[in-house]
Formats: structure tokens, sequence, C-alpha cells
């Protein structure tokens, strides 16, 4: 079983969680529900943030809420804005804010910049779309 | 032929090592073992774990810019083959890797300057907290209450 995931710990409650509170379990670090942090960072941008949400709460009845109360940064649909007006104020949901708004994302880049490899040459790119009007 | 990169661990993967990964939006994510795979499974962040190049770079502990990493790099620029060129390329890589290597050195003789003085103190700190297991405390005790005679002596002939 991968770090993340884990059983219930209980037999007879298929799929249940064993404990209530969340934030102290060993593992809680680990939790991988979210979606992948530099695709939400990149969601998460002013220029993107207001299509991203638009996005996440299309009317759908089978999400909690009909899929009105989404949070971005954590990818958590409520029931109401109370309920994500609540998680808003966790410290869980803003230190994983703070985390994907102050830290750059990690790239392929960066792993190939850590082998001596300097950044990609793409070579010469497409005429520009004036250049093939004139 | 191209060799990889790993996402995670900057490792080369040869062709036919390794595993590809490619999400959904279309971006490709290499990898050069089944560590790393899982690593980036977990959605580890490979800056934050300690056994990757990542890591060794944001932390100040290998060389992150020089320009000798300017020579290597991914290029998707056909190049006809030629065969001077191919020539002067082949000589150039041993003379870059020399210079590369002895600026990496410089760079470890840098980072490892203070550490013989602080070696020195902490092995300084150590005989005197365990002088006890050199001479026997009632030994100790003996030469002390000799000093002092000593030093009284000392003290009346003056």
């Amino acid at each position: 079983m991968p770090k993340g995931s884990r059983g219930t710990g209980r037999k007879g409650h298929g799929g249940g969680k064993s404990r209530t509170n969340k934030d102290h379990r060993m593992d809680s670090k680990l939790i991988t529900k979210h979606r992948w942090d530099d695709i939400v960072q990149k969601q998460l941008r002013p220029e993107n943030i207001e299509a991203a949400t638009a996005e996440a709460t299309t009317l759908d009845p089978d999400k909690p809420g009909l899929g009105q109360f989404f949070c971005l940064s954590c990818s958590k649909y409520f029931i109401n804005a109370k309920a994500l007006a609540e998680h808003s104020a966790t410290s869980k949901h803003r230190r994983r804010l703070k985390m994907l708004k102050t830290t750059k994302p990690y790239t392929h880049e960066e792993a190939m910049a850590g082998a001596g490899k300097g950044a990609p040459d793409h070579g010469i790119g497409r005429p520009r779309v004036e250049q093939m009007e004139s | 032929m191209r060799i990889e990169t790993c996402y995670v661990c900057s490792a080369p993967s040869y062709p036919g090592r390794g595993i590809t990964f490619v999400r959904n939006d279309a971006k490709v994510f290499r990898f050069c073992r089944s560590k790393c795979h899982k690593a980036f499974k977990a959605k580890l962040n490979p800056r934050k774990l300690r056994w990757t190049k990542a890591f060794r770079r944001a932390a100040g502990k290998e060389m992150s810019v020089d320009t000798t990493f300017d020579f290597e790099r991914l290029r998707h620029r056909p190049v006809k083959y030629d065969r001077e060129l191919m020539k002067k390329t082949v000589r150039s890589m041993e003379r870059v890797q020399q210079i590369k290597e002895a600026r990496e050195k410089r760079f470890w003789d840098k980072r490892m300057e203070g550490n013989k003085k602080l070696e020195e103190q902490r092995d300084l700190k150590e005989v005197e907290q365990g002088l006890d297991l050199i001479v026997s405390p009632l030994v100790q005790k003996e030469q002390q209450k000799v000093t002092k005679k000593v030093a009284q002596r000392v003290a009346a002939k003056a």
C-alpha cells in the first residue's frame, strides 16, 4: 500500500474513516487527494482564477452542493457557502494556499539543470503572423 | 537516440530504462527507476528530497550558476552532420569537462573551508569533557592538590 492511502483500521466499515481529526495523523503530510501542485498553481494565478472557478463550479447534481462551492487550492467541494467559508478559515487550507502562492512549481527544467544541463534550445521559432502577411 | 533526464533525481536514463508518464495535459515526466516513480506518485517535491540533484542545488550544496552548464542541453534543432564540427565538438568536450571538474573542486573546497576549525574545536571539547576516561578522577584530584601546594609555596616566597 502506498504511503498516501490508508486502511480503515476497522472491520465492517469499508472505506470509512477511522478517526475524525485528520490534522493529527502521522502521514497527513502525504495526503495525495489534491490535484497536481503545478496545475493548481497555474489556476490560482489572477488571470486564470476566474475561468478555473467557473469551470469547477458548473451545475452538477452528483457533487456536494450541486458543485457550487469549490475550493480551488484544496480541490474540494462543499455543501454550502458556510462550509466553504469555514474551510477557508482552517490553518490547513491557509498553509496550502500560502505554499501554492509563494513557492515556484517544480519543473523538468529544474531536474535538467540539476544534471548540469542548460535551458532547452527550441531552435528557430515559427515565423510571426505579421511577417506572413507582408 | 536521446539520453533522458530523470524528473526526480536528474540521473541519466538510457533508452529502455525507466518509465515515462504522460499526464492528461500532455506533459511528459520521465523516471530513471521505480524509486523515483514512486516518489512522484506520492506527490513528493523533489526539491525537498535529500537524495535528489534538485535538493542539492536548491540547498547550495552544488555549483548552480556556471558557464559550463551552457554546453549540454536539450536541443530541438536539427544539425546537419559535419565531420569537422564533430571532431571539434568531441575535442572540446574533454576540455569543458576538465574545466567543469576544476570549478566543482574549487566550489567544494570553499564550502568545506570552515570545517577543519570546527572539527578541532569539537575534538578539544570532547577531550575536555571526557578527560576522566584518560586520567582517572582520583589522579586528577591529586594533581590539583600538588599544583595548589606549589602555587602556595610560590606565593609564600614572593
